[in-house]
Order: structure tokens, then sequence, then C-alpha cells
């Protein structure tokens, strides 16, 4: 066994650079140690894989290889099997001042390189400093890579390992807001880790179009080009989701560059979240882990401040966004004490609706737009965490479910405001 | 390579939004008093916030401007008041960036009399190449019979030019002489034109003045053929070298007469609506509906690649061109008070004038204009409802600036104003400081943001764009109610015409069960039951509502997957476990509904049970029958064929025919499709071999048999010395009750969908009139497929016959010929002679013939009749078994006497449909078409008497005394199911098709003997049919002719009977089908034609009301 890990490299041959089955990608800086690692699993993964395929491994390097290099037969009784390396340069921006967007370019690049390689199936594992890089289980890691090769799935995305306090963004926003939208439980829909098959690689890696906004959306939020086209999708339970810390970021920058994509993504599918009702559960492999303990407990004041602030401060901005009723209601949760204080979920669905629609109309500009944001999701938080707090983490899963039935429920009013957008709203 | 348009989507032109523009008048930007396409750059902006996208540019070539830039002196160069060709490439990648597309004009009918080719032509010998640019003549009497357009302004289509020495053609005005399409080098100029502009990447083409491209010598000059040939060429030459490209066709015309500038789908891709725009208008001052559902009654079917361009006003007058005199007259009373108001045919104001500044009337008629199938066209400055100056000259009081600001000039320029090329609005109502975009976009309640959000929700639906359109018929008229539907999306749309709030009752039990959710606010509305739907509309309001399935469905649907199977052979994992399930319980319920050969559309479907099923060998194929349970409890069986298909088949199903489609399968192989089996040439052939081999196949519970006939293996031989095709199968397109698969060019197997126990009449009286009778005139009877079980009757599934080469079937072939006739004898009066003739009502009388005067005009239609009434009379004697049949022959085929019950029971089944008939007449009398009110009352008025008179001859009355005296003749086994439409036309003869009789009815009662009178009685309506049907239609655009017309109607009817019943009676000649003398023939006659005249009123009624008068005035000529 431990013989045939060996990887074999073969000298770099010329010409143009060839097919595969499935085109599996680091798309992450990391050391030599770390890919070596990489590679051992991806081999092994690539030996349980149902059908036997043509692997190629693209690892972030320096120059990109011509064509791709043997590594390995990894199955010496199996001429079906291999497992070829090509060397790729990850795209140059910058992911601690805009994470995301390099993460979009990320993706671009491997997608790209799919595409090239006629791939019908592309398995990226892990965007961003912390990210898996392949270090996941080995059984999760076959369950990453093989679902797009049997023809079954054209998006596999990932469900990380529940954390109470942590990936609030997608808990409050993103989650419960795609879901209500598309009708789509998929619970991570911002992923660092995920496979593609050939129907989704072409509309994902194409640059049609010249609205470089619209194309970063595109690639930060795959399932929706999956709804788009009526592709299935499916989710495996790969573990927890490594820490990515963004120091420096500005929150309302990061929610920029997070709920500003999937605004522009709701403008272009318009269409087609209009006519969802309801959601369904998209099928999940693997096995669902508890949440993790949290090792700290939240303190909620400095939020709780920074929403009071809003309401002191932004309530002319906000009255670009929100109707009356919801400003009154704002208004009353600012005097409330630390302990009463709780946002309702359906007030906090109707906010974000109605930031989507000024996103839409410009009513104002973007970064005021999400500036204004900021200390309502602070309230937000803040409510969460001391309702998580006093129910115990263990809560948070059943937490998140009522939140994302709540915006369901709440979606006729982002229709009838979509549709009809009147100041002279209650 | 083709070069691609700035759009993805070829269709692009069905979901778009056009704005018309002319530069002039839209924005100035080098302040010279005139708009440029500097301006226009500068205002794209708005254009993309409105929400339009396309932008149509009125021309803004080089030009003399005698009429507005349509006289063109230079096709490539811009007009040097508008810019540069530079600045017209900068506007349209600036276009483009923003997602819109641009059309512009190819005015090349005719050119400005300052064309370098007009200055060179007058010069030019006569006949050189050069001077046949343009059409020229000697004298001014050519082409005597085409109108002139502008009869404010010219006299005459033809000028004298003292340099050629010699008049030219023209059909606008005299310094626009017309391009010549005669001379190929004019066709190259105007390719060349095409190219030039769409290189540049334009992305669509209007056509001006399409009609008049060609002319001819005793035409009217107008839609000539030579005319489509120019279309063809340059639809040809954009389709070879470019996607994505439009052509708009204008064409002034009534809808049957653009039909054909869509070709089949190779001329134009869209083209105007003219004569619904002023019959929107004439809808909302008379508050009744009918001015629009007629016009679009009128509307032929167009390509699924094309689209009507529809609008409300445009940079012309509202023209009064396609409406009838009295309908001109009264939108000239309704809309131009003042005659400065009127120019040519037409009205010379803009919108919001025309309705009075109204806002709700301006807002209902976009909502109309929005949500009819085709195009919306939005003219600048009506989205803010701007004014016009009807003390301009020409048109050109719609054509002022756009008004962007209450600022000097209205925004449009910062010239002084003296030098604007027109005056801007100014006065207190309509003048720029009161409506101006500036104030309206501050303003959240001004027409133009609610224009904006009208367009930005009309774009979030496909279906408006393309769906399909359905008028209900609620008894209030002053409500317009119609179904848009596409796909998935099922739209209800009511307007209330009125200046008063409406009720409306809606027939919306099709929906039941669905939920209606008003579109602009997301309003659920209540649930849709099978009662009548209850709506009460605001003046002026309009409801768009979006039927939604229930949540329940809703539920069941997105927890549906695909069918899981193996492979596409696995045809038996779809009768397991969980895929049986969803088949039984989700998938066949469905799908059944949607069928064409679903005869039970009425009833609700409760569960639904694969009776007996096959699998048969070879095919991959499983034939299920499927029981059919309803809600009343009762059920039926159907003949369901499934088969599985991966990949590109699949692909090529759902591009080609989805309907076919029942729900996608998925196996590890990727997706695929479980589709009808008919659609699968295998199948098909696995059919026809189980019929020419008498082959069995077992089924579950019984078994497939079929029985070839004495001739099959003579039409089998035949295939294969004269067609080269081959017995490649191809689903046939006419699906009725059953599904037909027709093999090469020989032979046609019906699949019958609800197989009953029991002799099928079709395939009986094929068979025996084949290998018995021998009856040459019916397509010969190849064999059969029938199912047989223990315990029960033979159930026939399948028939085979014989192709027959044909020129369509009688009814489409005797509309055809009616067209010609009314055509050609449109504008003349019948002789008075035979017009006196044909003031006696009633019955035929005996031994009537048509007239010397009838022959001359109809000889055609007259001798095809004659020639039917001998083949049916030939066919009904083939019908009677001869004495050396077999008993079982004898049986079914011998001919009894007709007896006092069968008369009883004739008259019986007449007095119940006519009680039935005049109980619905009645209640319906409010929803009858104005001309069918008449003759309908009157009819009512003699109810009580002529219900008295059926029954007293049910029991023994006078009429039954007159049988008592008479030989009623015999019954025997005929057609059934009579008329125009069950025969073909083949060569100058006819074949009778389809013996199944009204499939509504049991087996028994179609394989029932009745007395031949029955089929005569049936095709002497089917005559009366085509006559009124034809002239409805014929009328229907040219009301003017339909009084006169009339006779002309009547005449064909009673000549073409009159040799019908001749013929027939002449073949018949000693026959004891028939009764013995005249009066019998007579008596016996009328009450069979009584009775189908009543059917068809009760259908009518329930399905046409349109048609009503035709069933009417049967009546009334046979009371």
């Amino acid at each position: 066994m431990a013989e045939t890990e060996v990887l074999q490299e073969q000298a770099p041959e010329t010409g143009p650079i060839g097919r595969a089955d499935l085109l599996v990608a680091v798309a992450a800086p990391a050391d030599s140690e770390v890919l070596a690692v990489a590679r051992e699993r991806v081999a092994e993964a690539s030996r349980l894989l149902a059908s036997p395929c043509n692997v190629v491994f693209a690892l972030p390097g320096e120059t990109r290889s011509s064509v791709p290099r043997i590594l390995d037969p990894i199955d010496a009784g199996d001429s079906m099997r291999s497992l070829q390396y090509v060397n790729y340069v990850l795209p140059g921006s910058d992911p601690a001042a805009m994470p995301w967007l390099a993460e979009s370019e990320l993706y671009r690049a491997v997608f790209s390189l799919a595409g090239e390689l006629y791939a019908r199936a592309c398995t990226v594992l892990g965007t961003g400093p912390g990210s898996n890089r392949g270090s996941m289980p080995i059984e999760k890691l076959v369950m990453l890579l093989g679902p797009g090769l049997e023809g079954n799935f054209d998006l596999v995305m990932p469900i990380y390992t529940p954390q109470a306090y942590e990936d609030l963004v997608n808990k409050s926003i993103l989650y419960p807001l795609t879901r209500a939208l598309y009708g789509n439980r998929v619970r991570h829909p911002l992923a660092n880790e995920l496979q593609v098959s050939s129907r989704l690689i072409a509309p994902l890696s194409s640059s049609a179009g010249k609205d470089l906004g619209r194309q970063q959306a595109r690639l930060l939020w795959p399932a929706t080009t999956a709804v788009a086209r009526n592709l299935r999708m499916c989710q495996v339970h790969i573990g927890p989701r490594p820490v990515q810390a963004h120091e420096g970021i500005e929150l309302s920058d990061a929610l920029a560059q997070l709920v500003g994509p999937l605004f522009v993504d709701m403008e272009d599918n318009a269409t087609l979240w209009q006519r969802v009702r309801g959601s369904h559960d998209v099928p999940a492999f693997g096995t669902a882990e508890p949440p993790l303990k949290p090792t700290e407990e939240v303190d909620v004041r400095p939020m709780l401040e920074a929403f009071q602030l809003g309401v002191r401060n932004l309530r002319e901005i906000w009255s670009l966004v929100l109707p009356p009723i919801t400003l009154l209601e704002l208004r009353k949760l600012s005097h409330a004490s630390a302990e009463e204080f709780r946002l309702p979920d359906a007030l906090w669905a109707r906010i974000i609706y109605d930031f989507a629609l000024a996103s839409r109309l410009r009513n104002i500009r973007r970064a005021h737009l999400f500036g204004a944001l900021t200390p309502l999701y602070l309230g937000w938080a803040a409510s969460y965490a001391m309702e998580i707090n006093r129910a115990g983490f263990t809560a948070s899963e059943e937490r998140l479910e009522t939140l994302a039935r709540t915006y369901e429920a709440e979606k006729p009013y982002l229709l009838s405001r979509w549709r009809w957008p009147d100041r002279f709203h209650p | 390579m083709k070069q691609a348009g700035s759009a993805a989507d070829p269709l692009w032109f069905k979901d778009a939004i056009i704005y018309e523009l002319h530069v002039k008048a839209f924005a100035d930007a080098n302040n010279d008093g005139i708009g440029d396409f500097q301006g226009l750059l500068g205002k794209l902006d708005y254009l993309q916030e409105l929400g339009i996208t396309c932008i149509w540019l009125l021309p803004f070539f080089s030009s003399p401007l005698r009429d507005d830039g349509y006289d063109i002196a230079d096709y490539l160069t811009v007009h040097p008041s508008y810019g540069t060709l530079e600045d017209f490439q900068t506007f349209l990648h600036a276009a483009h960036d923003r997602g819109l597309q641009v059309m512009i004009e190819l005015v090349v009918n005719h050119t400005s009399d300052q064309h370098a080719w007009f200055q060179r032509a007058r010069l030019a010998p006569p006949g050189s190449p050069e001077r046949d640019y343009y059409v020229w003549s000697d004298t001014d009497k050519k082409y005597q019979d085409a109108r002139i357009i502008f009869t404010d302004t010219e006299k005459s289509n033809w000028t004298w030019d003292p340099v050629a020495n010699a008049y030219y053609w023209h059909r606008f005005f005299s310094h626009q002489p017309d391009l010549n399409y005669d001379n190929p080098l004019v066709m190259q100029e105007v390719l060349n034109i095409m190219r030039f502009w769409l290189d540049m990447g334009v992305d669509a083409l209007r056509i001006d003045a399409i009609p008049y491209l060609v002319e001819r010598d005793g035409t009217n000059c107008e839609n000539l053929p030579e005319t489509h040939a120019v279309m063809k060429r340059i639809r040809a030459e954009i389709d070879a070298h470019y996607e994505g490209r439009v052509i708009l066709a204008e064409a002034n015309q009534w809808p049957a007469d653009v039909r054909p500038y869509f070709g089949d789908g190779d001329e134009c891709h869209m083209a105007f609506h003219f004569p619904l725009m002023p019959r929107m208008y004439m809808a909302l001052r008379q508050e009744d509906r009918l001015p629009i559902t007629e016009i679009m009654g009128q509307t032929p079917a167009i390509p699924e690649n094309c689209q009507w361009g529809l609008f409300l006003r445009n940079h012309d007058e509202l023209t009064l061109e396609m409406v009838s005199e009295e309908e001109r007259d009264y939108m000239y009373l309704a809309y131009s008070a003042d005659p400065r108001m009127r120019i040519n045919i037409g009205i010379r104001r803009r919108l919001a004038p025309l309705l009075d500044n109204n806002r709700r009337r301006i807002e209902l008629l976009n909502s109309i204009l929005f949500s009819f199938p085709g195009t919306p066209i939005l003219y600048y400055g009506d989205e803010i409802g701007m004014g016009d100056n009807i003390y301009l000259g020409d048109r050109n009081g719609v054509r002022t600036p756009m008004q962007w600001t209450a600022d000097r000039n209205a925004g449009f320029s910062r010239a002084v104003p003296a030098k604007l090329y027109s005056p801007v609005v100014m006065d207190p109502i309509w003048g720029y400081e009161a409506i101006n975009v500036e104030a309206q976009q501050g303003d959240s309640s001004s027409l133009l943001n609610w224009m904006r959000n009208l367009i930005a929700l009309r774009k979030l639906f496909r279906v408006f764009g393309r769906g399909s359109l359905k008028f209900l018929h609620p008894s209030n008229r002053k409500v317009l109610a119609y179904i848009r539907e596409d796909g998935g999306e099922t739209v209800l749309c009511v307007a209330n015409l009125s200046r008063f709030a409406q009720p409306a009752q809606l027939d919306l039990s099709e929906y039941d069960g669905m939920i209606p959710v008003e579109m602009l606010g997301y309003v659920e509305f209540p649930r849709i039951g099978k009662l009548p739907y209850a709506v009460t509309l605001a003046p002026y309001g309009f409801l768009w509502l979006e039927l939604h399935p229930s949540q329940d469905t809703v539920e069941v649907q997105s927890n549906e997957a695909a069918l899981m199977v193996a492979d596409g052979s696995d045809w038996r994992s779809l009768l397991e476990g969980a895929n049986l399930r969803k088949l039984e319980q989700f998938i066949l319920p469905a799908y059944i509904p949607r069928q064409r050969w679903f005869g039970n559309k009425s009833s609700t479907i409760a569960a639904t049970r694969i009776w007996d099923w096959t699998a048969l060998e070879g095919s991959g194929t499983i034939i299920c029958l499927v029981e059919v349970e309803y809600d009343t409890g009762k059920f039926d069986r159907y003949l369901v064929p499934l088969t599985l298909a991966f990949g590109s088949s699949a692909q090529t199903l759902r591009d080609d025919a989805a309907s076919s489609i029942l729900w996608s399968a998925l196996s590890p192989a990727g997706e695929g499709v479980l589709y009808d089996a008919t659609y699968d040439a295998a199948f098909c052939q696995r059919l026809l071999r189980l019929i020419s081999g008498s082959a069995e196949a077992a089924m579950q519970h019984g078994k497939l048999r079929g029985s070839p006939s004495s001739i099959l293996s003579g039409l089998l031989v035949a295939q294969k010395k004269d067609d080269q095709q081959g017995l490649v199968p191809r689903h046939g397109s006419a699906e009725q009750s059953n599904t037909s698969v027709i093999f090469g060019n020989r032979l046609i197997l019906k699949l019958f969908r609800h197989p009953e126990s029991g002799l099928n009449p079709d395939c009986e009286i094929g068979r025996f009139l084949t290998e018995e009778s021998r009856f040459p005139n019916i397509p010969p009877f190849g064999g059969s497929i029938e199912y047989l079980r223990e315990g029960e009757e033979p159930a026939t599934l399948a028939m085979l016959q014989g192709l027959v080469e044909n020129q369509g079937d009688g009814w489409k072939w005797m509309l055809e010929e009616l067209e010609r006739y009314y055509e050609t004898y449109g504008k003349e009066m019948l002789p008075a002679e035979e017009a006196a003739t044909l003031a006696y009502r009633g019955p035929i009388p005996d031994g009537a013939r048509a007239s010397a005067f009838a022959c001359d005009h109809a000889g055609v239609a007259l001798q095809a009749a004659a020639m039917l009434g001998r083949r049916t009379a030939e066919m009904h004697r083939a019908l009677v078994a001869p004495d050396s049949a077999t008993p079982d022959l004898q049986q079914s085929f011998s001919a009894e006497p007709l007896s006092h019950e069968d008369l009883l029971g004739l008259q019986l089944a007449i007095n119940d449909q006519a009680t039935q008939a005049y109980a619905l007449l009645r209640k319906s009398m409010s929803l009858l078409p104005e001309d069918a009110v008449e003759v309908g009352a009157f009819l009512l008025s003699r109810r009580t008497r002529t219900l008295e008179d059926l029954e007293q001859a049910k029991s023994g009355g006078s009429s039954q005394a007159q049988f008592e005296t008479e030989i009623y003749g015999a019954k025997t086994r005929i057609h059934g199911d009579y008329h125009l439409g069950q025969v073909l036309r083949v060569k100058t003869d006819f074949v009778i098709l389809d013996f199944e009789g009204e499939p509504a009815r049991s087996l028994e009662a179609r394989r029932a003997k009745h007395s031949p009178l029955k089929d005569v009685a049936g095709m002497l309506r089917s005559f009366n049919y085509a006559a009124w049907a034809a002239l409805m239609r014929y009328s229907s655009r040219r009301p003017d002719d339909e009084a006169h017309l009339e006779p002309w109607a009547r005449l064909w009817d009673y000549s073409v009977s009159a040799e019908f019943l001749h013929s027939y009676r002449e073949t018949m000649a000693g026959s004891r089908l028939l009764p013995a003398n005249a009066s019998g023939f007579r008596a016996l006659l009328n009450l069979y034609l009584l009775q189908k005249a009543f059917y068809e009123l009760l259908y009518e009624l329930n399905s046409r009301p349109d048609w009503v008068k035709i069933p009417l005035m049967g009546i009334q000529s046979l009371l």
C-alpha cells in the first residue's frame, strides 16, 4: 500500500494540455508539506472511486504546467485509473483586503483549467488560507470527488459542522435568504470546498458579460446557477469549517462583499426566484455532526451599543430603505434593555428584503447601503447570541431553522415590494 | 461564421419592450435646436432605468427632410444635424453595454427624389439599368387599382418628370419615387445597405411600407407574391450571415393579409398589428370588449419564431384604414372633435390627449398593451403622458421635443427657443412645466414611475411575450378577460373598460383548485372552484392574476424526484415499488388530462392504476392499459404506451416533442425522460409487425393480437415497389381522440386511446367495405390490434389503413372554393331573378337542381357536390351485406325495416334536444353576437309552438299520421358522423373516412342502424356550415361586403345541396333503403336535419357563440 502511494513524477511533456475525467484542485497557498499530504489523500480517494477515471490534481505553483504529469498509476491492476498533476498559478488578488473577490478569482482559475481539460467534474479542495486543502477524512473526500463523475449530481456543496457563534453572516442572511429565494436548502451556499460537473463548469467560468461584479456573484453562488439551469445538487457533511479570520476587514466591507453579490444575483434571477414557493431539502451524504461547543461566551454589549448608535444616527438613511413601520419597531427596540432585547425574525427578514430592494433601486450608494445595514446586523447578532446563551448552544440549529422558515413566510413581502416599489408603504 | 448580435437569445424580440424615438426630438447636446446622437447618448441611463430593452430610431439618414426623414437621400450616412456615423457607433456600443438592443429603419420602398440614384435615373436613357432603379411609365393610367395613401396631399400615384420625360411611380409623397424591385441591381443595393448597418452591430431593422414594394398591373399593388419573394431574399441574407437580428414589418393591413409576411418563419420576425390599435380605443370609448375580441378572433396563428408588434401610439396618425366606414366615423366623433386633429385617414394625437388625460384610462390601455400577445412598443413621451400640438402641420404635432425638465426648452436644448426644430408644448395642461421627466422622477406616484414598475413587472413573466391567448366570455361585455399561458405559467388578465365599477363572473372551472395571486402586489385571492369566479373591478380597473397551483400540489411536486432506473431498457423497474407508486399516483394523473385524446375533461381524476401491461420484445417499450377512476366513481381505460430515452435522444424530445414527455428519469448514465412511445420509431415498427405477422403478445392478464386484412400484403408489396422512403414511421400531427402514426407514404396506424370492449365500428366497417363490399372510396383497411382478456369482449387498440394521397379534407377544400367564390363576386350584386329564387326558405324542393347561373358561378363546387352525392349513395349501398355473407355479417350489416318505434325514438330524441337547446338559447340571449340576436329571438318566440308540434308528432299527431301512410325505407349501418371533414378530396373524387361514429357515444349506439338519410342530413348541414363559415371569415376582413354577399352564400348553399341530393337520389334509385316516395323522403330527411341543427345549436351555444347564427338559421329554415 505504502509503495503505491509514492508519487513518481515523470518529466514534463510539451504540447497541448490533455484531458481529465476529474480535476481536483487545491485553491489556496500551501507549503510542500501540506501539498504532499493532499496528494496522498487524493491518490487514496481516487483509488476508492466507484468509476475508474483519469484524475488530474492541480496544485498551486510559481508557473503553470503545459501538460499534466503522471504522478502514479494508482492501481497497477487497473489501467483505467490514473493520477496526474499540473501546476497552475494562483490569481494575484490580495485575499487580505478582498477575501471573497480573491475567492471568486480562485474559482474562475480552477474552473477555466477544468474547462481546458474537458473535465467531467471539478472538485475544489479549499479556498482561503485556513481551508481544508484535502485534509478532511478520506471517506468525506471520496464523497466530494465521486458524485459529479457518476453523472447524478452537478453540484456538490459542503455542510460544515455547526458552530453556535460562528458563521453568523451565513446564518442570518446567506442561508435563509438563498433558501427562501431559490427553494433549495443549501446549508452553506458560500463554500470553500465543492464539486461541479461539466454542465456547471462552462457557465460558471464564462466571462460573458462585461460586469465583473456579476461574474463574481455567479462564482460565489454556484447553487443559484445550478437552480437556474435545473441541475441537481447534493451536500456532503465534511466536518468543521476551518476558522477563516479576515482580520482588518471592516464588517460593513465584509457585508458588502458577501451580501452585495447576492443582491446583484437577485436582480439577475428575479424571474427565477419569484416563481419559487416553499423550499425542499437537498440530499445530504455523510453523517451530520452535533454543533461544536463554543470556547468562550459572547459579549453582546458592543453589538447592542452599535445598534443603538445606528438608531440614533442612521434614521435618515434608513428611511430611504425601510418603511415607517420598521423604523418604528427599530426605535422601540433601541429602548429595550439588554436582557429584553430581541430582534424578531420577521422584522429581520423584512429588513434584509428591504435592503435587497434598495440595492436594486439604487436608492443610496452601495457603500452607504451596507454601512447602514451593519448596525442592524449587529443588533440581530446580539439578539441571536443572547437567545443561544439562554437556550444552550445545541439549540443553534433549531434556531436557524426557525429563522429560515420565517424568511420563507415573509417572502410575499419581498415579492410585493419588488414588483411594485412604492414609497407610500406602511 | 455568422456575426452575432448583442442579444444572446435569438428570440429576444419576443420579450422585448421597444421604445420608439426620433433622434431630433429626444435630446440636443450641441444646442443647435435639433436633437442628436450625443444627446441621446446622455439619456441612455434614463431609458435603461425605464426598463425598455430595445430602442427604435426613426430615420436619421441624410435627407431633405420633406417627410421627416422617410425621404432618404443617402442610406449610409447620418444626417449632419444629428451627428456623424461615429456618433451613431458610439451610441450603439453604449446601448449594447447597457443590454439595450437597437432597431433602425430600412426605408426601401422609395427614396428621396434627391437621392443620387433618382437624379441619375431621370437622366439615363429609358430601358437602361440606371433608369430602371425606379418605376417609369409613359402614361399615368397604369396600376389604376392601386389606392392613394396620402389622400390629403396626393391626387395620383404618378408624377410627371420633365427631365425624364416620363411619369414615375410613388405610393407616398410625389417627392418619394418608388424603387423598382424588378431590377436586380436594386435588390443588391438594398442588401448592401442592410449589410452595412448589420455589420456595425444594429440588432433590428424596421422595414417601412412593405406591402408596396412591387407593382403589377391588374392588382391593387399590395402584398404581391413578388413582394414576398423580396422579403424572403432579405431574410435569407440575414439568416446566412447574422445571428440574433430581427426584421419588423410595417404592413398596415388586416391580420390575415399581414400573416403571409411571416412566411413559414422565413420572412419577417415581427409585424405590427395595426387593426388592434384603433379597436382598443373603440372598446374603451364604447365600454364594450367586442372590438378587441373580434379583431383578435380574426388574427391568425403565426409561426413559433415570429411575433406581433403592439402599440398604442406612434409617430404617425392613429390610422383608421383598418376599420369599417362606420367605425371610422365613430372614431372621428369620439376622438377628434376638432377637425385639425384629423389627417389622411386617421387622428394625429398622442395617447394622453386622446384619453382626456385620464390617468386610469392611460393605465388601463397600457395594461392591455403589456399583457396582450406581442411585443409592446412605446412612443417617446407617452411614458410621462406628453401632449401634442394640433396647430403644427402634417404629423408634427406628435413629434415635438421630449419634455425633460421645467427649464427652458423643456430641458431638451439650450438653444434659443426660436431655433428649435419644433416648438415645445407650452400650454398649461400639457406644457413642459407641468409634464416633464424630472418632475415625475421625483414623484413616486407619477405616470413615469407607474410605467417603470409595469415594464419591470412584465419582464418578470415570459408568458406575456410568448404565451398563448384565450378569451373568457363573462356576460358583462364591459369586462375584457383573458388567459395567457406558457409552459407552467398561467396568467389571468381582467380589465374593466367602463368608467364605473363592474362585476364579472368568470368561468375558470378549468383551473379548479388553483389560487390566483394578484401580480402587482402579490396578493393571494380566494381559491378557484367549479362555480363561476366573481371579481369586481374599479372604474377602468384591471387585474393581472398569476394562477398558482395550490400549496398542496407544490409540496407534492417539490418532493417528486425523477424516476430512478438502471438504464434505458430498464422498463421493469418503472412498474415496481416507488416508481410504480409515482407513476400511478402522480405522473399519470397529471399527464392524462393534458392529452387531446383524453375524452372526459369535465371530470376530475381520483386515481389511476396500471390495469394491464406488457413489455414489447425488442422495442424497449411497455404498453399499459391504464384505468382512470373519477371522483364520481366512474372509470375509463386508456391505452398508454411508454418508453425511456436518455442523452441526446432525450434532448431531442425536449426540443422537438416536449408534449410527449411524461416525466424525467434518472440513471447512473445521466438524465432521461419517460415519454409517449408513439414518438418512438422502433415501437411503431413493432406494432406494424404485430399486425402483419398475425402475432400475439402476452400481457400480464390478457394478450394482444394482431390481425392483418386480406389486402395488407398487397399494400406492403406496393409500398416496396414505389416508395423509396420505406416504412419510416412518424407521429401524425392531427391528434384528436386517437393518435395516428404514418408509415412512409403508404400506411397509417390509428391508435384508439380509449379502447372499449366490443367491436369498434371503424374497424368493423373498414374491414367490411374492404374485404366484403370492395368499396373503393375508403382508405383500404390493413388490419388491427385487439386486446383479449378472458371474460371480456375483445377491445380494438389500433387500426391500420392505407394512406390516401389527397388535396385536403372536404371542409378545407370547400372553404377554399368559397373563398375564391366570395373574392370573385364580392363586389357584385346577385341578379334579381336568382335572389327571388332564394327568397324561398326551407328544405331543398324535390327534384331541384342548380340554376345555369349557379353552374356558371360555382361550377367546381357543384360538380364536387354531385360526385360526393354519388359516392355517399354508393357507400350506403355497399354497407348492406349481400345474401351470401356470413351469418355474423348478415346480423351486423343487413337492412331492416324502419319501424314506428324507430321513428318515435327519433322524434323523442329531437324533442329532448330541442327542449335543451331552447332552454340554453333563452339563457344565452344576452351573449349572442349582434347578428344572431334577431333570428335567436324569432326562434324563441316560436318555441312553444315548435315544441308542441314535436310533442304532437311523437304522440301520434299529424306527422305520425303522415308517416303511417308512407313506406319509411330501411335502417342499416351508416357512417354515423358524416360531414365534410370526414371526406378527403382526391383529385376530382372523394374518399370517405372515419366510421368511428361520435366518440362520446357508447359502442352500442355507434353501431346502431339508422336510415341512410341521417348521413345525408349531416352532409347537407355541413354544406350550410361551409357557406356561412366562409362568409364570416371573408367578411371579417371586408365587413362592408357582408350584406350583399349573403344572397351569394344562399345561392351556393342551395345549389350545392341540390346537386348533392340529386346525384344521391339518382344513384340510390330503386334502393329500398330510402322511403319509397318523395313526401316520405322529405319528411324523414327534415327530421334528421332538425335533429342535427338542434345538436349544432347546443354545441355552438356551449363552445362557440360566434358561430351560433348558423344553426339558428338552419333551424329557422326547417320550421
